[in-house]
């Protein structure tokens, strides 16, 4: 659900280059370029984030804000082998690749169909005093009568689902490596003034 | 390496109380409640257990915010709580409430790695932090501007660009103000780092130095000045124990 950035040369120079130098320097250079990387991701994300509430929109729900606060708990760290930057969020693994997502537990996954059960589990809907029930007539749906007796349709049943990749959820691969490498020569540079 | 802010939480110890959020305000030392997980009227030491852990791995973004909520609602109909007790906040099991405590601490916690991972380096290249809306709100608090010029007054502007953006210095004690409620605004969250009041959306951006320059903020001759200094004991005594495991995973088995 995380997504996790590792910082590791890769080019057979700057690999030869960064293995001579002391683990307390190559320790300051991956620190400095996880921590820019961090920035620029949190920056991104925080601008991507306020175009992705379709669905809490279609539905007349309250945006979760999933996206915006995972822009804000952008944290970085490092060692003298590499660096990292840990993006914690729901719907950002899928920057890289598509997700398949099964059910571990359940019958079937739960897509909600209403603003009563948009980013909330059908646990929860029958905590809060919901009778969920489905109807032989509309196979695949998930119905719920509510406290105050309404039926709704609360969620499409699915046995699997595929996100596709959205890879603008994230800076291009040159932005980050660019942002890596402009932190390290700064401090390179700021070394040997 | 671990993600910090899961591993500061998991160190956090609990705390039950039977007092209000203004009672716990009022008669626990702030250093305490930093170090500590509680919640507002809840007694129930093994329910902290449980909010804790669950805390921790919706910081690691482990579990959704629907699964975490669903794990502490399960935790607390053993006491007999439910959602359907109504009372918004004051409801332990109610939507509201577990959304706010649940996005409260992790910002919290990643605001602390944060600063704590602030270096000479980073704080010379970026010497400020803007504090900028992220979350939307459907009705967002319009006393910002109120809150930053209290906060300012109070410690004379030290390293604060008067308005009307929100920018500091990392190491001016503004951020504390701010956090402490500064012009008596009792939704302040006692930290000096976001959120600093109660579903604050808000939160820090970085500022580079060519914008500190610009702002007059910083001069070129000027060292950096690491925001640690301003963490509070209680922050500095959780970074010791997480450092003492290394932030990794087998010391937290």
């Amino acid at each position: 659900m995380s997504e996790t950035f590792q910082l590791h040369a890769d080019d057979r120079g700057l690999k030869s280059l960064l293995s001579r130098l002391s683990d307390s320097f190559r320790e300051r250079l991956y620190r400095e370029a996880a921590h820019d990387l961090a920035r620029l991701v949190s920056g991104w994300l925080s601008k991507a984030a306020s175009s992705r509430h379709r669905t809490a929109n279609a539905l007349g729900a309250q945006p979760t804000n999933n996206l915006e606060l995972a822009a804000s708990s952008v944290t970085s760290d490092a060692s003298p082998s590499g660096g990292e930057v840990f993006v914690p969020g729901e719907g950002i693994t899928r920057t890289f690749h598509a997700v398949d997502i099964v059910p571990r537990h359940a019958r079937a996954l739960t897509l909600p169909l209403s603003r009563f059960s948009y980013a909330t589990r059908a646990g929860e809907m029958e905590a809060r005093g919901w009778t969920l029930f489905s109807v032989k007539s509309h196979r695949g749906i998930l119905f719920g009568k509510g406290p105050e007796g309404k039926v709704y349709a609360l969620y499409a049943l699915r046995a699997a689902v595929h996100q596709p990749q959205d890879r603008a959820l994230m800076p291009s691969d040159r932005a980050m490596s660019d942002t890596c490498a402009a932190a390290m020569i700064r401090i390179m540079r700021r070394a040997v003034a | 390496m671990m993600d910090r802010p899961q591993v500061l939480l998991r160190l956090k110890e609990l705390l039950p109380t039977e007092l209000g959020s203004a009672e716990i305000r009022e008669r626990f030392p702030a250093e305490l409640l930093r170090r500590s997980i509680f919640s507002a009227k809840t007694l129930y030491a093994s329910y902290l257990a449980t909010l804790r852990g669950t805390c921790a791995d919706f910081a690691a973004g482990q579990i959704s915010l629907a699964d975490a909520r669903l794990r502490l609602v399960g935790a607390l109909s053993q006491f007999g709580l439910s959602p359907q007790d109504g009372g918004g906040l004051s409801n332990l099991a109610g939507e509201r409430r577990l959304n706010l405590i649940l996005k409260t601490q992790k910002q919290m916690a990643a605001s602390v790695a944060d600063i704590e991972s602030q270096t000479d380096d980073s704080v010379f290249d970026f010497p400020a932090w803007e504090l900028t809306r992220f979350s939307t709100r459907s009705v967002p608090r319009e006393d910002w501007p109120g809150r930053w010029s209290a906060a300012g007054d109070s410690v004379s502007w030290r390293g604060a660009v008067k308005g009307p953006r929100m920018i500091a210095l990392k190491a001016s004690p503004i951020w504390a103000a701010l956090g402490n409620g500064a012009g008596g605004f009792k939704d302040a969250l006692g930290n000096p780092y976001p959120p600093f009041a109660f579903s604050s959306g808000l939160a820090w951006r970085e500022m580079s130095r060519a914008d500190c320059l610009a702002l007059g903020l910083v001069k070129k001759s000027d060292k950096p000045l690491r925001p640690h200094a301003s963490l509070a004991p209680g922050d500095k005594e959780l970074i010791a124990a997480a450092a003492r495991t290394g932030f990794g995973k087998e010391a937290l088995a």
